[in-house]
């Protein structure tokens, strides 16, 4: 009696409330981030090994949904699609059993538009390409940049002569050349008190959860929705809705477009020397696909301009193979649109099975034709 | 590192406590609060520590040098000198770049091309409670009002507090010596039960209802141009509960850590919406910062003498209130709007004592709300719309969740006219109190869990 009593002293009881929530905390920390990602890539990204963009050896699958709708927290606007995504040996994304006996030909790269987000294994760019070619392209997308990790992929396939598939989303700026090649540095083993303590307290697997209850209730009718100006939720011409980032002004290609042809002619220059072929490929976000196709939305950035022709005529004035994929895709998400269908996620910034499927066909026929060139040499 | 923070809550109030708790010796518990309030003001800007320690050291010396001598020449040096140097320091940090930005407005307003570039000078979080802790220890020094102390750790544990660091209140020397004296000792008037009452309290003021109210009210303010006459209305007064529970709040949980070492921080806030006129708001709203102005500037001026120097003085000290709130000339207005009400109350104070109590407090409370329209606006167009929406009739635009906001604002009013306040509570509980006390922590923790962590509003003074 005297015990509980004494428990129920604010004096006690309140240490013994926040000991509690934080061995809580602790404890979420343990659980796999399966269990709360909802999708693949936060639950596999790998942040302490420079080496490897995921985990390795992962074999999971989500009912995933769209970066957007996340985003701008609109529950009613997810389309929930099953994810299976699996990691080899080396924190990459296979393309599924299917391609698993074939001769190696490529390696593809970019960023989450390469990886594949959101769709299964076989439906990614790489897997699709495979299929197409017969040969294997190795899914290294994840490393954006990395001419050192495009040449240990490289040797580890025994990969002397193929191209590297380089997927670059137009709203990159990538840096004035030369870049270092040189092996990731392992993270810094210093402890320092204050970054430790403020990175270790900015997330937890407690706070995903809480987060997620408290979103729910800010759903713009209980409480304010503050997430929503993340996010424009736009008409197509079909009638259905679309999320797209807020408008941005950021296209470095009609900026920069001369640092961008210095960048990726060096970069077509250091692959050489290891017997590697670069194809570019420019790869257009939402807005400059579906913009044009929306009634309610006008993004500033739409229009094919003179920076995307300049680059990609310069480099295949120097024997770089590129290849645009904007006008590609907005004609055919017009003729698709027509149909009911659509060629990116409506509640995602990426494109979809359909979308990839389109873009895996134009890319096969360019490099189809380079691989032609290069067995008659 | 805000004390609505899980960094705080889990590893440095603990770590600050038990080694307090730990250490037994004067000097070792003096020597370790100074330490955890440079640790405590490092997370924003370690680089910021060097500038305490300069006004601390200052401030020391001049006490030392009070100690050693009567010469009033050489007293008045020792006033003059380090006061200056701590509102030089202020004056540097936070108007450098005000003053200059206004002499680029009127270039322009004169059409003259010269501009002068802004040094764009970093604001030292805290800065305007620090240097008024030395300021007022150099001034009750010189006044005789306390005996200085040649104990540096002492001085350095009272300007470094971390309680009230930040974001106040103010505490004078005066107030907090005989604890500080004793600290060794400071169990024995250490109450864990009512500091964590208070604690817990504040923490639900900022974080369940002060959050909750900004985050209706922030983004339709920030449409301040659309909003009709009832939106504006129902937005400032949202407004006045929001600074209220924020800056009442924190300084319940200073109070209430205070409490966890001893150390009894005096009462900040006394229900000024329950003021029956604005000199009654003035003696309960932000009672530490309206002491210090009476003391050390009102006071000092002349205070109450003729008809036309009271007035005078009430509009400077005011006016220099106002100023301390922040580098914007809106302060400065609202600083002004209540030197003239001061001023207009003391010519009306018996006709005004005459109306009923609820009439009175019900006027008081609109127009220190008409006020706060100046306080809450970063610019005078943004004020003159929302005087404007809400003194001609604009019809109702639509705001979100705007009949949960109304609710809020109900709930909101009963607590803030209806209840004790922190300091009237005896926080001596019954169990199912307790519980409720300890829910009230649990929610704020788990909303601070859900990454709604948001600063205190009076960090930015």
């Amino acid at each position: 009696m005297r015990f509980l009593r004494t428990l129920c002293e604010l004096r006690v009881l309140i240490p013994i409330l926040l000991l509690v929530v934080f061995a809580a905390d602790l404890a979420s920390r343990t659980i796999s981030r399966s269990w709360y990602a909802f999708r693949a890539w936060e639950a596999v990204e790998n942040q302490r090994d420079p080496g490897a963009p995921f985990h390795r050896n992962q074999h999971s699958g989500w009912e995933a949904y769209g970066d957007l709708a996340a985003l701008g927290n609109l529950p009613a606007h997810r389309a929930y699609r099953r994810e299976f995504f699996s990691t080899d040996e080396w924190g990459y994304r296979t393309s599924g059993e299917a391609v698993a006996g074939f001769p190696p030909g490529a390696i593809l790269t970019g960023d989450s538009f390469a990886v594949g987000q959101t769709v299964n294994d076989e439906e990614t760019l790489a897997a699709r390409l495979s299929m197409l070619s017969g040969l294997q392209v190795y899914n290294a997308g994840g490393r954006t940049l990395d001419l050192f990790a495009l040449g240990t992929i490289a040797r580890r396939l025994k990969l002397d002569r193929g191209t590297v598939i380089y997927e670059y989303l137009d709203r990159t700026l990538v840096p004035e050349p030369p870049l270092p090649i040189e092996a990731p540095k392992p993270r810094s083993r210093k402890i320092r008190p204050r970054k430790f303590l403020e990175e270790f307290f900015s997330f937890s697997p407690l706070s995903v959860v809480l987060r997620r209850i408290h979103r729910k209730i800010e759903d713009d009718r209980i409480l304010p929705n503050p997430s929503r100006k993340n996010v424009v939720v736009a008409r197509l011409k079909d009638g259905s809705s679309m999320l797209f980032l807020p408008d941005d002004d950021n296209s470095p290609i009609e900026r920069e477009p001369e640092q961008i042809i210095r960048f990726w002619r060096w970069f077509a220059a250091e692959l050489g020397k290891n017997g590697l072929d670069l194809l570019l490929v420019l790869v257009p976000n939402k807005s400059e696909v579906y913009g044009p196709l929306a009634l309610d939305y006008q993004p500033k950035n739409v229009g094919h301009g003179a920076g995307h022709e300049r680059v990609i005529q310069a480099l295949r004035s120097e024997g770089i193979l590129a290849l645009d994929l904007t006008p590609i895709l907005r004609e055919k998400a017009e003729a698709a649109l027509k149909k009911g269908e659509i060629l990116y996620w409506p509640d995602d910034t990426h494109w979809n099975r359909e979308g990839i499927r389109l873009a895996a066909e134009e890319i096969y026929k360019v490099w189809h034709t380079a691989l032609l060139r290069r067995e008659h040499r | 590192m805000l004390f609505n923070s899980l960094v705080f809550l889990y590893a440095f109030l603990p770590l600050a406590y038990w080694i307090f708790r730990f250490l037994r010796g004067r000097t070792a518990r003096y020597i370790w609060m100074t330490a955890a309030g440079y640790l405590f003001y490092s997370f924003w800007n370690p680089k910021f520590c060097l500038l305490m320690a300069f006004s601390t050291l200052v401030s020391y010396l001049a006490g030392l040098g009070f100690l050693a001598t009567d010469h009033p020449v050489k007293r008045r040096f020792l006033l003059v000198i380090p006061v200056g140097i701590d509102l030089a320091l202020l004056a540097f940090f936070k108007y450098a770049d005000f003053a200059l930005g206004t002499f680029n407005e009127m270039a322009t307003w004169m059409h003259l091309t010269t501009r002068l570039r802004l040094m764009e000078v970093v604001l030292p979080v805290g800065i305007s409670f620090y240097t008024f802790h030395t300021i007022t220890y150099i001034v009750d020094s010189y006044r005789r009002t306390i005996t200085p102390t040649r104990n540096f750790f002492e001085f350095s544990c009272y300007v470094s507090l971390f309680t009230q660091l930040v974001a106040g209140p103010i505490v004078r020397f005066r107030e907090v010596k005989d604890d500080l004296e004793r600290i060794e000792s400071a169990e024995k008037r250490a109450d864990g039960n009512g500091g964590w009452s208070l604690f817990c309290i504040g923490m639900a003021k900022k974080v369940l209802l002060a959050d909750t109210i900004a985050a209706f009210i922030n983004p339709a303010l920030m449409e301040y141009k659309h909003l009709g006459t009832v939106e504006s209305w129902v937005c400032m007064l949202g407004y006045s509960y929001q600074l209220y529970f924020d800056f009442s709040g924190y300084s319940d949980m200073a109070m209430g850590l205070g409490r966890l070492f001893g150390i009894r921080i005096p009462q900040n806030f006394n229900s000024p919406y329950k003021a029956a006129d604005v000199r009654d708001f003035w003696r309960r709203w932000h009672i530490s910062l309206s002491t210090c102005l009476r003391d050390y500037l009102y006071i000092p001026l002349g205070g109450r003498g003729t008809a036309w120097s009271t007035g005078r003085n009430i509009m400077i000290t005011m006016l220099l209130g106002g100023v301390w709130h922040g580098a914007n000339w809106t302060f400065v207005v609202w600083g002004a709007y209540h030197g003239l009400l001061l001023v207009l109350h003391r010519s009306m104070a018996r006709p005004w004592e005459k109306l009923p109590l609820g009439v009175r407090r019900a006027s008081t409370f609109l127009l220190v709300l008409i006020g706060w329209v100046f306080f809450r606006s970063t610019s005078f167009e943004m004020a003159f719309a929302l005087l404007g929406a809400m003194f001609s009739w604009t019809p109702f635009q639509g705001m979100t969740c705007f009949s949960t906001l109304v609710v809020l604002l109900v709930l909101a009013t009963v607590v803030v006219q209806g209840s004790p306040n922190t300091c009237e509570m005896k926080h001596d509980w019954r169990p199912v109190l307790r519980i409720g006390i300890a829910m009230l922590l649990l929610a704020s923790v788990f909303v601070m869990y859900s990454g709604q962590e948001t600063a205190f509003l009076y960090f930015q003074f």
